[in-house]
């Protein structure tokens, strides 16, 4: 259905009208741009991903001190001009490790999104392109991943890879594999019974040029909008690993293992665990919303 | 009726195979000797202790051969023994799993009243203020981590109010917040979900013929649209139970709960291997148990429902 709209304001746009300024949008990509910019929640998502970019990227020029040089003579400094997050229980700036904490929790969104989507959307192309056996053992392994609540499989998969950052991106990563995989296989059952598909093969075009040319990039706006809802997810799951101790070890300045250390002097010290769990929570509203942006701006019908 | 139930019964044969099949390899697909990662962190056994442990395992037998054994075993009831303690664990685990029940269906409870009110009440008044926090609600909701909300409860109600308990298990006390800081985060999805389900409902023939009627607008609300409205929450349910029993194990650590996701918590700091295989085991059966209920449920409120 894109690809027929897509297609026919490609026609348009060849058109009567002239191109240029004042002229209305007429690509899919200009009205979806509009779409999503008229919806100012979504822009709020967009400014807090922006924003939350940049400070990673910039973290060294930005912070003033070391994220995790200890500093015993400055332990447990209140929140003040000097630390505006005040200090933890080694005297290191909060501030500081929460700017370092933003690359971290990036990187671990990216890499277990990305897991899931590269694997999970070969898994859905070939058992939704080719059926057969694939299919079928893909989908009861999927039932079998299905089976376990959520966090229990990425806790069963680090139960067996060992504690670590790394391990926790591929947990998170490899438990979310089954939501992608059936939504590919999904996309790919529909699209490959349109006529489009249909004429492709009939002009004899190989297999991958129909999957990856004439289907791929009609199926990922679903998985555009799964993939920015899942960063945040991957982020809210690695934080709680690390939390538990099963993901990021110290000093490194991961948000969920900050909060965790942050828990013994929650009676005195309260900004420890409070800052880099308001970290965590904006991180996670920015891709939130962004992600139900974009999806009320790529399928307007799923609104309400 | 009685075919959907039975069709869904056996649907559900191959899943359980698949977990006992998950859980059987989960020691066996590390590389290295499986005794070793059974003991894992443990201090250094002794040659007895392994050779107790190959036997327990059954490594001297081909693999299939090991995998009825596993299975044979666990109908009895036999899960091992955790290291930490020495007790089998099956008995560790049925000492605690009343515990995460018990706060599973506290929190579930917490998250329907809240879901689905806030979910009514978003629909009834669309576009009004009262849509629009109830929705900003709910998209904070899914967002705030629960073990964060956790700790800022206890920071409030326990240390500074000193209402409530710190930590602790026992009384309806060491209950209530746990409970209302998973049920909180659950209810951000129902009330999505019941907003959207209502929305839908009061659109329909059904209610504009109520109306038309003259019955009271509560009246039309509840009992014609929220009626109708229910079916997609029920299911909704059995995903949410599966997030609360997996959002107990964090939560559980944070209030220092004893439950099963305490002691999950505490098995994978210390590796200790059979108590996670069996924790793993359990959770993953009762789940599925649960969304084979929600199901037949569903199809009992349903009567469109059929396997045809």
């Amino acid at each position: 259905m894109n690809a027929d709209r897509q297609t026919m304001q490609r026609v348009d746009a060849k058109g009567a009208l002239p191109l240029g300024a004042g002229a209305a949008p007429r690509s899919q990509r200009q009205i979806v741009w509009r779409r999503l910019r008229s919806n100012r929640l979504a822009m709020l998502g967009g400014v807090i991903v922006g924003t939350l970019i940049l400070l990673a990227i910039f973290a060294p020029v930005l912070a003033r001190y070391d994220p995790t040089e200890m500093r015993l003579s400055d332990q447990f400094l209140p929140p003040s001009l000097e630390h505006p997050f005040g200090t933890d229980d080694f005297g290191r700036d909060i501030l500081t490790r929460i700017l370092y904490g933003a690359r971290i929790s990036l990187r671990i969104g990216l890499v277990a999104v990305g897991i899931a989507a590269i694997v999970g959307s070969i898994i859905g192309m070939t058992a939704g392109y080719f059926g057969g056996w694939f299919d079928i053992i893909s989908q009861r392994v999927i039932d079998v991943m299905l089976a376990f609540p959520d966090l229990l499989l990425a806790l069963a998969i680090i139960a067996v890879l060992g504690p670590s950052l790394t391990n926790v991106m591929i947990a998170v990563g490899i438990g979310s594999v089954p939501t992608y995989a059936r939504l590919m296989r999904g996309q790919v059952l529909s699209l490959k019974r349109k006529e489009y598909v249909e004429a492709a093969r009939a002009i004899g075009a190989p297999t991958r040029r129909i999957l990856f040319v004439h289907i791929l990039p009609n199926a990922l706006s679903p998985m555009i909008v799964l993939a920015s809802l899942g960063i945040a997810s991957s982020i809210l799951s690695a934080a709680a690993l690390s939390f538990i101790g099963m993901g990021a070890q110290p000093p490194t300045p991961e948000w969920g293992a900050m909060l965790s250390n942050g828990r013994e002097f929650l009676r005195e010290e309260w900004w420890i665990a409070t800052f880099p769990g308001l970290a965590i929570a904006i991180t996670v509203l920015g891709f939130n919303i962004l992600g139900d942006g974009l999806r009320d701006a790529l399928d307007p019908q799923s609104r309400d | 009726m009685l075919r959907y139930i039975a069709v869904r019964l056996i649907s559900a044969i191959p899943v359980v195979f698949g977990v006992t099949l998950a859980v059987f390899f989960m020691v066996r697909l590390v590389p290295g000797d499986p005794v070793d990662i059974m003991f894992g962190n443990q201090a250094r056994p002794t040659p007895e202790q392994r050779a107790a442990m190959r036997k327990q395992l059954g490594l001297d037998l081909p693999i299939h051969k090991q995998y009825v054994k596993f299975i044979s075993d666990a109908l009895r009831g036999d899960l091992g023994r955790s290291f930490r303690s020495k007790r089998p664990v099956m008995q560790e685990i049925l000492i605690r799993l009343p515990n995460t029940l018990k706060l599973t269906a506290a929190s579930l409870a917490v998250a329907v009243v809240i879901g689905t009110v806030t979910g009514v009440l978003a629909a009834t008044f669309k576009g009004s203020w009262i849509d629009n926090v109830s929705m900003v609600s709910a998209v904070l909701g899914v967002s705030i981590p629960g073990f964060w909300l956790g700790l800022m409860l206890i920071l409030l109600f326990s240390v500074r109010l000193g209402w409530l308990p710190v930590s602790g298990t026992g009384t309806w006390k060491h209950l209530v917040l746990p409970a209302f800081t998973l049920g909180l985060l659950s209810s951000a999805i129902l009330a999505r979900l019941t907003r959207a389900s209502m929305l839908e409902a009061l659109s329909g023939d059904y209610v504009r013929t109520a109306r038309a009627k003259g019955l009271r607008e509560w009246w039309v609300v509840i009992r014609h649209a929220l009626r109708n409205a229910l079916i997609p929450i029920v299911t909704m349910l059995g995903l949410q139970i599966g997030g609360l029993l997996s959002g107990a194990f964090i939560i559980e650590a944070v209030f220092g709960y004893s439950g099963i996701g305490l002691l999950a918590v505490g098995a994978l700091q210390t590796r200790d291997f059979p108590l996670i295989q069996g924790i793993v085991l359990m959770v993953s059966l009762i789940y599925v148990g649960v969304n084979l209920l929600v199901d037949i449920i569903y199809a009992a409120i349903d009567p469109r429902i059929s396997y045809s």
